[in-house]
């Protein structure tokens, strides 16, 4: 318990140094008070003072999971304001980047995605599945920090390998040498490959969330795309979708949506902080 | 008929005739148009306007795409369309109407009579039109004009400038020329006989905040009237205009160059950027008209256009940024508020009425209190907002319903506007404390707040204290030592192996030959040996020579036969073998040669030789090659 605190204490005082906020209220103070007025129904304002505090650049988990719950309860009022649930949405993604093994964000999450599929399906919208790239699936299996590891444990056996029958002369240990040596290079090639294709996905685009009712794709010209022939395969994202924006241009941003790439208006999604 | 049949044969007439109407005049949605000239009569060449107002009710699809139809003889510019907000008071209640107004300048080209119209936009899929008007065009000159402002030209045709005429322009006057406004004053002309200048002021702003566009025309060739006008562009503001145009603008005498200029104000625009980023003012064009400025076509007049102007835009520091600030809210603002009445009972409603006041862009809506039990409803507005002086300002009342739940005494808490001050460069709250109410418990049932069909309910519970996070080290793959180390220690394996095969087998080959030839010299001399014992003197000469060759070969890779024996001592020396070694090496096979081929020596001469070629192959062997 002690420890806990110690670790939220350091936590706040390292929020507290961040660049730019000089002269700021300290987090917990403005938590404390944005809570304060969540509690007696004022959702607005706590949001705005949650928006604030993440404008300043303080970051942390439990400040994105309270800026969801605040948006879920303008959602629920009679002050609810389009994009509420999309908003919640990017915020509890933000938690689980920064935590992933939050359960209760998790939870959370699946519970706001579904309040928003049973308001479209009420409004008579279909569902949307977008399939995600043969590319971005491989890779996602396990994080980054995996296949780094695993390349490394790869080349660690085949280093071992190698050395190994060098310096061996019984048949054997060179036969068991060089199997070994094959499967590490194996390992080294493809978790490399993956861990490669992992950092460039992570350095080459930002996870974001679409926080209207109906995201409308656009070319680079910003005019809506027209479906033919079913392709491309959707002409808008619905709230709370995830997915990755690859470039900026003016007002529009180059985005990822499984298999389809588009542009949005920059105003429709929100970037998600990973720090 | 019977009764029956007659209301039968009533309905089928009426269900045929309400088929037989237009689809627009079925479902038409409600649009009010209004349609104003600002003359009805006016003369050949002169420019009015024709404008189309068009509303509908707040939530309907909005106008747009305004067209006007004129007749033969009629040119037209424009439209340029504005946004429009009505507020009206009907039944007692607040009605809010949304749209645009569209304004065409239109111009005569002979004298007659004209109906203009009906102009007409779009909403949603129907086509609304509005009213046609009648205008009288007579031929140029024969209206009375208004008084211009010039007081040298009060028909306002202009006066050219004559030399030595007394109200022309000439060297003598400019000592007496009446005072003008000091944003007139240049230095030079930007171009001759006529030109116009644009300013913006300031330059850089934030978005919201007032910046200025003024426009001067000025004529080196006496009065001037404006004429084909266009409007410099301005996409990314919304635009306030203070001098719509130059008609009513008094007509200065500036001295410009050492010449006097007739100079006006053409142009006022207050700007509000929407964006940030080089937002672009586009250039205004406009012609000259008057005597002495050659016209570049029929109704042109002098073309002239100023340059376009850049501002560049802003958002307010994020430093000290108040929470709910909403970028655009820039000014100086106060508010004053009174709620009415002051007693109800729970599930009635108070009306709020706010009172925002100042300069800047006055935002549509506050920052309204949020209460449990307590809900706002949507303001209705009503402004009054214009120029004051070269700033925007003016008022704007935002009347608020407020429906309150909860008995008891409910503080409404206050309202309240951060705005950004740019006079100050810091923020700011308006606010005004709405004071409390006294809420009676009604007679009525409970409003139903069950949240059974609520499926967030319950959903998140707020954290109140900060929690761990997971400490996040810095990706392994970021780092190129990561790759250097991933690939380089395999490879570095193979390398090492191989290198050590490749220096194993060179060294075994280097120490095979060594050892060949050192043990090619020692045979060599043990047959030398033998044979000096045997008396066979040519044979251990012989053998001598080999002896010392093989160690050459051996220790200084210096194959001696192939050199001629002139050159072996030159060799030997450049390879590092001492001077007076390298000279025993060479008697030494001399006389070697000597006895091998003349068999001349004597038992203690061959004796000296072995003896000598023993000393020379021990002497070579603590020898090396020079590197």
């Amino acid at each position: 318990m002690i420890r806990r605190s110690l670790v939220a204490a350091a936590l706040a005082s390292s929020l507290l140094v961040t660049p730019g906020r000089a002269g700021a209220e300290a987090p917990e103070t403005a938590l404390s008070e944005a809570l304060d007025r969540l509690a007696k129904g004022a959702h607005d304002d706590a949001i705005d003072r949650l928006e604030s505090l993440a404008d300043t650049g303080a970051s942390h988990p439990d400040l994105s999971y309270d800026r969801a719950v605040a948006y879920v309860e303008r959602a629920r009022s009679p002050n609810a304001r389009p994009g509420d649930l999309g908003r919640a949405v990017a915020a509890l993604e933000e938690t689980l980047l920064a935590r992933p093994d939050d359960a209760e964000a998790e939870r959370a999450l699946e519970r706001v995605r579904g309040e928003i599929a049973r308001r479209r399906a009420r409004a008579g919208a279909e569902p949307v599945v977008a399939k995600t790239t043969l590319g971005r699936a491989v890779v996602g299996v396990v994080t980054e920090t995996t296949w780094t590891l695993l390349a490394a444990f790869g080349s660690a056996l085949l280093t071992l390998g190698l050395a190994l029958r060098s310096l061996s002369r019984s048949e054997r240990r060179r036969l068991a040498a060089t199997t070994g040596a094959a499967i590490g290079a194996l390992i080294l090639i493809v978790a490399g490959g993956l861990s490669y294709a992992a950092r460039s996905y992570r350095l080459g685009s930002q996870p974001a969330v679409v926080v209207v009712g109906d995201a409308r794709l656009l070319d680079a010209d910003g005019k809506p795309l027209v479906q033919k022939g079913g392709i491309p395969e959707h002409v808008s994202m619905p709230e709370g979708t995830s997915l990755f924006v690859k470039q900026r241009q003016g007002t529009l941003l180059r985005i990822e949506w499984g298999s389809t790439e588009a542009w949005v208006q920059a105003s429709q999604v929100r970037l998600l902080t990973r720090e | 008929m019977t009764a029956r049949a007659l209301r039968i044969w009533l309905f089928a007439v009426a269900a045929l005739a309400y088929l037989c109407l237009p689809g627009r005049a079925r479902a038409q949605t409600p649009v009010s148009l209004k349609t104003q000239v600002s003359s009805r009569e006016v003369e050949v060449s002169e420019p009015f306007t024709f404008t189309l107002t068009a509303l509908t009710d707040k939530g309907s699809s909005l106008p747009q795409n305004p067209s006007l139809s004129v007749p033969n003889g009629i040119s037209v510019r424009g439209p340029s369309v504005a946004m429009q907000q009505q507020v009206t008071l009907q039944g007692g209640s607040f009605q809010q109407k949304f749209g645009i107004s569209a304004t065409w300048t239109l111009e005569a080209q002979r004298p007659g009579r004209y109906r203009i119209g009906p102009a007409s936009v779009s909403v949603g899929n129907q086509r609304a039109s509005g009213d046609v008007i009648e205008i009288q065009v007579s031929p140029p000159g024969t209206r009375p004009r208004p008084r211009g402002s010039d007081p040298f030209d009060p028909f306002g045709f202009g006066i050219p400038n004559l030399p030595g005429f007394p109200l022309g322009d000439d060297g003598d006057a400019k000592d007496d020329l009446p005072p003008f406004p000091e944003e007139l004053r240049l230095p030079q002309a930007e171009e001759p006989i006529a030109f116009l200048r644009a300013v913006v002021t300031p330059a850089r702003a934030v978005v919201g905040q007032q910046v200025t566009l003024k426009i001067f025309a000025y004529g080196a060739r006496g009065p001037f009237r404006e004429t084909n006008t266009s409007e410099p562009s301005r996409e990314a503001f919304l635009a306030h205009v203070i001098v719509e145009n130059s008609y009513s603008e008094t007509t200065h005498r500036v001295p410009i160059g050492g010449e006097t200029w007739h100079a006006k104000k053409v142009r006022e625009v207050a700007l509000f950027p929407i964006r940030t980023g080089k937002l672009v003012i586009g250039p205004m064009r406009m012609g000259f008209e008057g005597r002495g400025y050659p016209s570049t076509g029929p109704h042109r007049g002098l073309v002239r256009q100023s340059v376009p102007l850049t501002v560049e835009v802003v958002e307010p520091p994020e430093q000290g940024r108040p929470p709910g600030y909403r970028v655009g809210d820039v000014g100086r603002f106060a508010l004053s508020a009174n709620v009415e009445p002051r007693e109800i009972s729970a599930g009635d409603a108070v009306s709020v009425v706010a009172k925002l006041e100042g300069t800047g862009n006055l935002p549509l809506d506050l920052k309204t209190p949020q209460k449990t039990g307590v809900t706002w409803l949507e303001p209705t507005s009503v402004d009054e907002i214009e120029p004051r002086g070269s700033s925007i300002g003016g008022y704007r009342k935002l009347t608020y319903v407020v429906r309150i739940d909860t008995p008891g005494e409910v503080d409404l808490g206050e309202l309240s506007l951060p705005y950004w001050d740019p006079e100050r460069e810091s923020y700011d709250v308006a606010k005004v404390p709405l004071g409390n109410v006294k809420v009676r418990p009604s007679a009525g049932p409970a409003p139903n707040t069950d949240a059974k069909d609520d499926p967030l309910a319950g959903v998140l519970a707020p954290r109140k204290t900060l929690g761990p996070v997971p400490a996040r080290s810095a990706f392994l793959g970021d780092r190129l030592a990561y790759w250097i180390a991933l690939f380089a220690a395999p490879l570095g394996v193979v390398g090492i192996g191989t290198g050590r095969r490749l220096g194993q087998r060179v060294f075994r080959r280097w120490n095979e030959r060594r050892a060949s030839q050192d043990t090619l010299a020692k045979t060599a001399l043990s047959r030398a040996k033998e044979a000096l014992q045997q008396g066979a003197h040519a044979e251990a000469a012989s053998q001598s020579e080999r002896a010392v060759l093989a160690m050459l070969e051996a220790k200084l890779g210096i194959r001696a036969r192939a050199l001629l024996k002139r050159e072996l001592s030159a060799r030997l020396e450049s390879e590092g073998l001492d001077a007076k070694l390298a000279e025993r090496v060479g008697e030494l096979l001399e006389r070697c040669d000597d006895a091998r081929f003349t068999g001349s020596t004597d038992a203690e001469g061959a004796s000296a030789l072995v003896a000598e070629a023993v000393s020379l192959v021990r002497a070579l062997g603590q020898t090396s090659k020079k590197p």
